[in-house]
C-alpha cells in the first residue's frame, strides 16, 4: 500500500521586489495513516509554507513551486503541485484539512458557527441532495461534530457566533470544522500557540482522540518541543527552509544528531533531568531567506564548525545522511550523536 | 436598539438646531442687505425700511430666529400678515412669493430622482468594478479599473456634465428647451428618463471611480484575513469566497461611505442640477445664495441637507449592526 503523503524534493519560493524568498528547499518526507509527524523549527523556517503547499493554498501567480506532493486516499490519488485548482479544491476540507494557529481570527466573525460548519459539509456532500434535506443533514452533522469535540450544549451553541466562544472553545470549533468531512490528513499549524497552558493540553488530547476516531495522518507544526514529545511519532526539524534532521521522537530527543536540534533542545526546560539546568538560547538570528549564507545555512551560528575538518561548512552544503534507520541529518560532523545539555 | 436610535435621533435634533442658528448668524454677518437688493433702481431709504419690514428683518436677530422656530412648530404669518404658511413652516420667500416648505417640497422630487438614479448607477458600476479588480488583481481587468479610477476622479463634474450635455444635444437625444422641466416618471417614463440619464451619468462617473477604489481596497484588505484562508482550506471556490466571505466584511466601509454620500446628495447636487437645468434643491439653494439673498430658502435647504445627512448617518449605523453580529448583540 502506498503512503498517505509522500513529499519529494519540494521547493517553494516567492519572487518579491526585494528578491526571491526561498521559503522551502528540497524538502522530502512522508506520512502514513494513524501517524503523527511533528515539524519543528524557529519562526520563519518554512513550516507553514510547506504545509500550505500540501493543501495547494499558495497563490500560483506569486509562488514558484517545484517537486512532488503525492496524496493517496485509497480510491483517489493526487499530485498536488501539478494538479489543476478544481481537483485540489475537491480534496481541500474533504480529504485534507487544516487547523490554524489563531482561532480568534480564523473563524468568520459575521457568520454563525453552524453556518461555517455546514458550508464545509455542503460543499463536499451536498451536491446530490436537494437543498432542504442537505441543509437539515448538514446541521445535524454540525451539532454532532461540536458534540464530538466537547462543546457542551452543542444544539444551542451551533447557532451562536465566534465572539460568543472562548479561545479554547473556538479552537474546538476549528477542529470540528476541519474534521466535519472525516479527512484522511490533518495539518495542525501551531494549534495551541494562542491558548493558555491548561487549554493547550486539552486541545492536544482532543487532537489525539480525533486521530484515533478518524484514523488520520496528522502533521503537527509547533515551536513547542514539549508538545512534540507528548503526541508525535516522528519529528522533522527545519532550519531556513531545509529539513536538517528527521527521526523518531526518541531519535531526536535522546540521539540528537544535528547541532541545530541540539540548540533547540537546550533552549527548552527538561522535566526528566531532575536537576535545574541552565537554558541556553541559540546565538544569533536565522538567516535571511533572500540571501542565504553559503554552505550550510546553520554554519554562522554553529558551535561545531571548527571541529569539522573533512569539509568546509561555510562553503559546502551537507547532503542528507542516514545515521540510523529512519534517522537522518544534514551535517558534516564526525560524531553521530551530540550530547543533550552540552554543545555550548 | 430602539433606545439607541432614539438617543441618536435626539442628538441629531440638537445638531440641527445648532446648524439653523449658525446659518442665521452667517447670513446676518454678510455685508449685504437683502432688503436693498429687491428694492430696484429707484430706491429710497423708506423703501428699504418697508422692505426690511416685509422681510421681517427689522427686528433683532434672536427675534427673527424665535419667529422661525415658532413657524416651524405652529406655522406663521409673513409679509406683514398677508401670507400664512402652515406648520412646519421654514419661512416665507419674498422673491419667489411662496412658503419655503411648499417650495422645497415641490423641488424635492427632482433632487430625489437625481440622487436615486445616480446612486444606483454608481454603486453598481463602482462595486462590480472594484470586486472584479480585486479578484484579478494585477491583471488586465485590474489595470482597466485603475484607468477608470484615474479618469473618473480627475474629471471635473461640470466639465463632464457640459460635455455630455453638448454631445447629447448635438445628437438630438435631448431637447435643450424642455431639458430639465419636471415630468413625473409615472406620467411620462421616457421623458423622465431622458431628463435625468445624462445627469445621472455625470454624477455617477466620479463616484463610481471612488467606489471602485474603495471596494477594491477593502476587498483586498479582507482577503489577507485568516478567516479567508480558513474558507479556502474548506474547499470554497474563489468566487464564493469573494462574494460570501470577503464581501460581507468588506461592505462595512463601503456602506458607511454610501450612506453619507447618498444623504449628502439629497441636499441637492448644485453643479449637476445647474448644468442640466434640473429644478432641484441645489438649484434653488444656489439661486438663493447668489442672486436673491433669500435667507428663508437658504436656511431651509441647509437644514434639509443637514437632516438627510444625519438621518443617513444613523441608517448606516443601524445597517452596520445588521452586518456585524458583535454589534448586534451588545
Ligand atoms: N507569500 C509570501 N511571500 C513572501 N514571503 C513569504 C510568503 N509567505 C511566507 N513567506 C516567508 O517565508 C518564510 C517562511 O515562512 P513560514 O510561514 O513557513 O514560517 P514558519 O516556519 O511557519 O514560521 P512561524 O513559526 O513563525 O509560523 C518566512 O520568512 C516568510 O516571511
Ligand atoms: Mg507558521
Amino acid at each position: 500500500m502506498s503512503r498517505l503523503l509522500e513529499v519529494k524534493d519540494l521547493s517553494v519560493s516567492f519572487p518579491t521586489d526585494a528578491g526571491v524568498v526561498r521559503a522551502t528547499q528540497n524538502l522530502s518526507f512522508h506520512l502514513d495513516r494513524g501517524e503523527t509527524l511533528a515539524i519543528v523549527g524557529e519562526s520563519g523556517s518554512g513550516k507553514s509554507v510547506s504545509s500550505m503547499a500540501i493543501m495547494g493554498l499558495h497563490n500560483p501567480g506569486r509562488t514558484e513551486i517545484s517537486g512532488e506532493i503525492n496524496l493517496n486516499f485509497g480510491e483517489n490519488n493526487l499530485e498536488v503541485v501539478s494538479a489543476p485548482e478544481e481537483k485540489i479544491r475537491a480534496i481541500r476540507g474533504k480529504n485534507v484539512a487544516m487547523i490554524f494557529q489563531d482561532p480568534m481570527s480564523s473563524l468568520h466573525p459575521y457568520y454563525s458557527i453552524g453556518n461555517q460548519l455546514t458550508e464545509s459539509w455542503l460543499i463536499h456532500n451536498g451536491g446530490n441532495l436537494d437543498s432542504k434535506t442537505a441543509k437539515a443533514k448538514a446541521w445535524e452533522r454540525a451539532v454532532e461534530m461540536l458534540d464530538l469535540v466537547g462543546i457542551p450544549d452543542a444544539g444551542r451553541r451551533v447557532k451562536e457566533f465566534p465572539h460568543q466562544f472562548s479561545g479554547g472553545m473556538r479552537q474546538r470549533v476549528m477542529i470540528a470544522l476541519a474534521l466535519i468531512n472525516g479527512p484522511d490528513l490533518l495539518i495542525a499549524d501551531e494549534p495551541t500557540t494562542a491558548l493558555d497552558v491548561t487549554v493547550q493540553a486539552q486541545i492536544l488530547g482532543l487532537l489525539k482522540d480525533m486521530q484515533k476516531e478518524f484514523n488520520m495522518g496528522v502533521i503537527l507544526i509547533t515551536h513547542d518541543l514539549g508538545v512534540v514529545a507528548e503526541v508525535s511519532d516522528r519529528i522533522n526539524v527545519m532550519y531556513a527552509g531545509k529539513l536538517v534532521e528527521e527521526g523518531t521522537v526518541d531519535d531526536i530527543f535522546y540521539r540528537t544528531s544535528h547541532p541545530y536540534t541540539q540548540g533547540l533542545l537546550n533552549s527548552i526546560p527538561r522535566v526528566d533531568s531532575g536537576v535545574a539546568e541552565k537554558l541556553v538560547a541559540i546565538p544569533g538570528q536565522p538567516p535571511s531567506l533572500i540571501a542565504l549564507p553559503k554552505g550550510c545555512a546553520f554554519s554562522p551560528r554553529c558551535e561545531y564548525v571548527r571541529q569539522v575538518s573533512s569539509h568546509d561548512c561555510k562553503v559546502e552544503i551537507p547532503d542528507s545522511i542516514e545515521v540510523a534507520s529512519g534517522h537522518s541529518r544534514k551535517c558534516f560532523l564526525k560524531e553521530t550523536y551530540l550530547p543533550a545539555g552540552k554543545g555550548r | 436598539m430602539l433606545k439607541y436610535i432614539g438617543k441618536r435621533a435626539m442628538a441629531n435634533g440638537l445638531i440641527l438646531v445648532a446648524i439653523s442658528m449658525i446659518t442665521y448668524l452667517i447670513f446676518w454677518a454678510l455685508p449685504v442687505n437683502p432688503a436693498s437688493i429687491s428694492c430696484g433702481t429707484h430706491c429710497t431709504p423708506q423703501k428699504i425700511a418697508a422692505n426690511e419690514h416685509l422681510l421681517g428683518l427689522d427686528v433683532p436677530i434672536w427675534v427673527q430666529y424665535g419667529r422661525f422656530v415658532k413657524g416651524l412648530v405652529v406655522g406663521a404669518n409673513y409679509a406683514d400678515g398677508q401670507v400664512h404658511c402652515s406648520a412646519p413652516s421654514l419661512g416665507y420667500s419674498v422673491p419667489t412669493n411662496t412658503c419655503v416648505t411648499t417650495l422645497l417640497a415641490q423641488k424635492f422630487p427632482v433632487t430625489l430622482s437625481l440622487a436615486i438614479g445616480a446612486f444606483i448607477l454608481w454603486m453598481l458600476i463602482g462595486m462590480s468594478m472594484g470586486i472584479v479588480a480585486a479578484r484579478y488583481r494585477g491583471r488586465w481587468p485590474d489595470k482597466a479599473a485603475n484607468a477608470f479610477v484615474l479618469t473618473g476622479t480627475s474629471l471635473p463634474t461640470f466639465l463632464l456634465g457640459l460635455l455630455l450635455l453638448i454631445g447629447a444635444t448635438l445628437a438630438h437625444w435631448i431637447d435643450p428647451i424642455t431639458q430639465g422641466l419636471w415630468v413625473a416618471p409615472w406620467s411620462d417614463p421616457i421623458g423622465f428618463f431622458k431628463n435625468f440619464i445624462f445627469a445621472w451619468i455625470t454624477l455617477a462617473i466620479t463616484s463610481a471611480a471612488i467606489y471602485t477604489r474603495l471596494t477594491r481596497g477593502s476587498v483586498i484588505e479582507t482577503s489577507s484575513e485568516d478567516f479567508i484562508r480558513t474558507a479556502r482550506a474548506k474547499g470554497v471556490s474563489e468566487w464564493r469566497i469573494l462574494l460570501k466571505h470577503n464581501l460581507r466584511t468588506s461592505l462595512a466601509p463601503i456602506i458607511s461611505q454610501a450612506g453619507l454620500d447618498f444623504g449628502g446628495l439629497l441636499g441637492g447636487a448644485v453643479i449637476t442640477e445647474k448644468v442640466f437645468n434640473l429644478q432641484g434643491l441645489g438649484n434653488v439653494a444656489i439661486t438663493a445664495v447668489l442672486q436673491t439673498y433669500d435667507l428663508p430658502i437658504l436656511v431651509g435647504t441647509t437644514l434639509i441637507a443637514a437632516a438627510f445627512y444625519l438621518v443617513f448617518n444613523l441608517i448606516v449605523d443601524v445597517a452596520y449592526s445588521f452586518l456585524d453580529p458583535r454589534v448586534r448583540i451588545s
